[in-house]
């Protein structure tokens, strides 16, 4: 990979270079940030974007889209796929680990989702390392950090008289090469020079392997006790950069129709319920363990990464409070 | 607006609203075309969500129509159906449909002239008031893939 | 109200009626109060009950059926019970209620940014924050959630203990101009308005589970045959959504402001809400929550009741609206 240095002000001269692209930044739009499509010109000077509230989610997985139109009759249906191109800029290392789990679900599991197969491959993701701590992030304590590149196609560091770029995607090396005033080829993300980086002084929390956490999938009581004031909306699942649960409609205009996706979340009770009626996770306690085990077991055991990039929304949009740096902490304390 | 032909669903209640609608087509009463019937057993078995699930499918007018108070067949259906839905009318007002929209009559099986008159009056009145954009639900996409297919 | 009395009392409840468990608050780690199911005597002593919390109590009742409930009530909350009572949901004598004053909960999306905000304490109509470092000192009236500031039944209407304490008194009146000020608009700038309300809405439920009357094992939008709605968040499905949910609250709704507290995004729920329940007052003289044995407005009758139907002889030529 490359790490390229430019200067602070070539960089909206920078962004022309990728004339094909639409160019999305967080905005703040009343009580949420969403991306929304922006000149080059309007970019702040020090590069600090608000936390987006969807997360890249909004424009890699939207929370609906259609799939495919269809005919009464006529069998074949194409996929209608999002040929848009864009250059998200201002996300960060902890929305671009979000797009990792995606990856790894849609993408590397047979069957390719065509879907966000399309959206991903029109996107450039370019985060930005962070400045500081939310007051409910906790990306440090899972080994992840403010400063990984995670799967990005390149991360932005803030060098105060100089920004540094850190990719491996052609594209963009290729085009800010002409920009930058030192190149420099790496084999690591850390023989790059990143500045200087929020410091946190808590204690990092204490993360279970995948095994140890199954082990814990029959103590009733620790699931009860965890899920006893949860209020089971879909708040958290929504903004999860990581949750890709989905459902599917068919929506009929008379002789033709369409067939969409749309967020489904393990808080509803008809997840899982199935067509017999019975349901595997009748309760919300079980759905409330599946939801832990998944991001902390499952994802980590069939994917080698953890399926909680620690950003915490889901503390900040809780309605019944629910911090999940406690129900971190609570499950590894229970006796194994 | 010229040439606008409204789409009016009327739930009629089975005992008296029904059989008055039928009694003003025996009676040879004319009414414009525009209603389309849905036979109910009573105006209470009308949950709310037919109004709104009619007008989201892109009816311009919705009729609900019962038996007179104290004539229910049975017994009490209509009372409930007063309560519900003039609570519902007056929600649905709020949130700005236009008023003229929805409309609840009673009729009784033997009222065919004045069944015939309220479609007359009710026709006119959406008529006048135009296409229902306001609730009806988002198919441009799908009118589009259709007439590109026939 | 002083915390050690508020956890004595709780705690003399707990014992003295043999409860499995005590529904209250205690405290977050942003220092805002969150909802907490205690299960023993000791649990009890983290009890707590200010302005920083937000949710109705109430919304967890059903899911302990059969179990000896405790739970601390102030005025919106004892009305939330009082309609489970009267509508089935839970007998009178399985519940322990302690009444604590309430002088009115806090709107967080009124207190803007909330980064580096921690909550600190509350006396006399104000309350003091941390933010970024700094202590600041803001008055209870200009934060609190809009149900609160309207409320006229803040004492509990209910209760086996009861703490003494002040409550909020003085309902503003705001929600009643602003609903006021909305009919007063043209049908076509009210749609606007709830249009743009509706687009807000993200269909997450927060606020049918914040809410206690939506207590339906199985909810209308969980039905696929017939399917009222789709899943996709557009307007005119939210709009379905919206609506339905205020009109199977209309004369249930005790206007605790659950919902809009627990909303991400902010929907103006309220004034939905508050004409639906106007319009069951004005039309049928029912106020609910306020007395137990009192039958759901909509689920009982009187043969005098308003008519304005067409052909209806009693109220010929009166109209039902504005």
């Amino acid at each position: 990979m490359l790490f390229l240095k430019l200067a602070r002000k070539k960089l909206p001269e920078v962004l022309k270079e990728f004339p094909e692209y639409s160019f999305y930044t967080p905005k703040k739009e009343g009580v949420r940030v969403l991306l929304k499509e922006t000149s080059p010109d309007g970019l702040p000077e020090d590069l600090r974007f608000e936390r987006s509230t969807a997360s890249a989610k909004e424009l890699l997985f939207p929370q609906a889209e259609t799939m495919f139109y269809f005919l009464r009759y006529k069998p074949s249906q194409k996929p209608v796929l999002d040929e848009g191109k864009r250059l998200i800029l201002g996300l960060r290392p902890c929305d671009a680990h979000g797009i990792q789990v995606l990856e790894a679900n849609f993408l590397k599991v047979e069957p390719v989702d065509p879907y966000f197969k399309k959206r991903r491959e029109n996107t450039l993701l370019v985060t930005v390392a962070c400045s500081e701590f939310e007051d409910n992030c906790f990306c440090d304590s899972l080994g992840s950090g403010p400063d990984r590149l995670n799967g990005a196609d390149a991360i932005i560091y803030d060098l105060s008289n100089a920004v540094g770029v850190l990719s491996n995607n052609e594209i963009i090396s290729q085009r800010l090469k002409d920009y930058a005033f030192q190149i420099q080829e790496v084999r690591g993300e850390d023989e790059a020079e990143k500045g200087s980086l929020p410091q946190r002084t808590v204690e990092p929390l204490p993360i279970l392997s995948p095994e140890e956490y199954l082990s814990l999938i029959l103590e009733e009581k620790l699931w009860d006790k965890i899920s006893s004031t949860c209020l089971a909306c879909a708040s958290c699942t929504y903004l999860c950069p990581t949750c890709y649960c989905f459902d599917i409609q068919d929506i009929n205009y008379g002789p033709a129709g369409k067939r969409i996706r749309t967020y489904d979340s393990c808080m509803f009770n008809l997840y899982t319920l199935e067509a017999s009626g019975h349901n595997p996770r009748p309760t919300l306690k079980e759905r409330w363990r599946q939801r832990f085990l998944h991001k902390f077991s499952y994802i980590p055991y069939l994917h080698g990464i953890l399926g909680c990039t620690g950003c915490g929304r889901c503390i900040e949009v809780c309605p019944a409070g629910i911090d999940m740096r406690e129900v971190i902490k609570d499950v590894a304390k229970f006796p194994r | 607006m010229e040439n606008f032909e409204p789409k009016i669903i009327a739930f009629l209640c089975n005992w008296c609203s029904y059989a008055g609608a039928d009694l003003a087509g025996v009676s040879r009463f004319q009414y414009p075309p525009h209603v389309r019937v849905i036979r109910v057993p009573c105006s209470g078995r009308v949950n709310p969500l037919f109004v709104l699930k009619t007008l989201y499918e892109g009816a311009d007018g919705v009729l609900v129509s019962g038996c007179h108070p104290g004539d229910c067949h049975y017994q009490s259906g209509n009372y409930y159906a007063r309560r519900r839905l003039e609570v519902f009318k007056k929600l649905l007002d709020f949130v700005g449909l236009n008023p003229a929209r929805f409309k609840m009559a009673w009729i009784s099986a033997s009222e065919g002239a004045q069944f015939a008159q309220l479609i007359r009056e009710f026709t006119a009145e959406v008529k006048e008031t135009g296409p229902n954009q306001e609730f009806v639900r988002e198919k441009a996409d799908l009118v589009r893939f259709l007439n590109e297919n026939r | 109200m002083r915390t050690d009395d508020l956890i004595l009392k709780c705690q003399e409840a707990f014992r003295e009626k043999e409860l499995d468990l005590f529904l209250g608050f205690e405290r977050s780690s942003s220092g805002f109060l969150k909802p907490a199911v205690f299960t023993s005597l000791e649990s009890l002593e983290k009890i707590s009950w200010d302005p920083s919390a937000s949710l109705n109590l109430a919304t967890f009742i059903p899911r302990f059926k059969g179990k000896k409930v405790g739970i601390i009530a102030p005025g919106c909350v004892s009305r939330s019970l009082v309609i489970l009572i009267n509508e089935g949901q839970v007998s009178r004598d399985r519940l322990t209620v302690v009444g604590v004053p309430c002088q009115g909960l806090i709107e967080r999306k009124k207190l803007g940014d909330l980064k580096g905000v921690r909550f600190l304490d509350s006396q006399n109509g104000k309350f003091t924050l941390q933010r970024g470092g700094q202590i600041v000192e803001l008055p209870l009236e200009n934060y609190l959630s809009e149900s609160c500031l309207d409320c006229d039944h803040s004492g509990p209407v209910l209760y086996d203990y009861l703490i003494e304490g002040s409550s909020r008194k003085n309902p503003s009146g705001n929600l009643e101009k602003r609903v006021k000020a909305l009919v007063e608009l043209s049908p076509g700038e009210r749609l606007l308005y709830f249009k743009k309300e509706a687009e807000k809405c993200i269909r997450c439920y927060a606020c049918r589970q914040a809410c206690p009357m939506c207590y339906c094992e199985s909810c209308f939008v969980e039905s696929s045959e017939p399917r009222w709605l789709q899943a996709a968040p557009e307007v005119a499905d939210n709009l379905i959504w919206l609506l339905t949910r205020v009109y199977h609250l209309a004369g249930r709704c005790v206007q605790c402001g659950s919902c809009a507290r627990a909303c991400p995004e902010g929907v103006d729920l309220m004034s939905l809400l508050a004409w639906a329940n106007q319009s069951v007052s004005e039309l049928f003289q029912y106020q609910p929550g306020l007395e137990i044995g009192e039958k759901p407005a909509l689920g009982e009758y009187r043969l005098e009741d308003p008519d304005f139907f067409w052909g209806g002889g009693l109220t010929e030529g009166k109209k039902c609206c504005s």
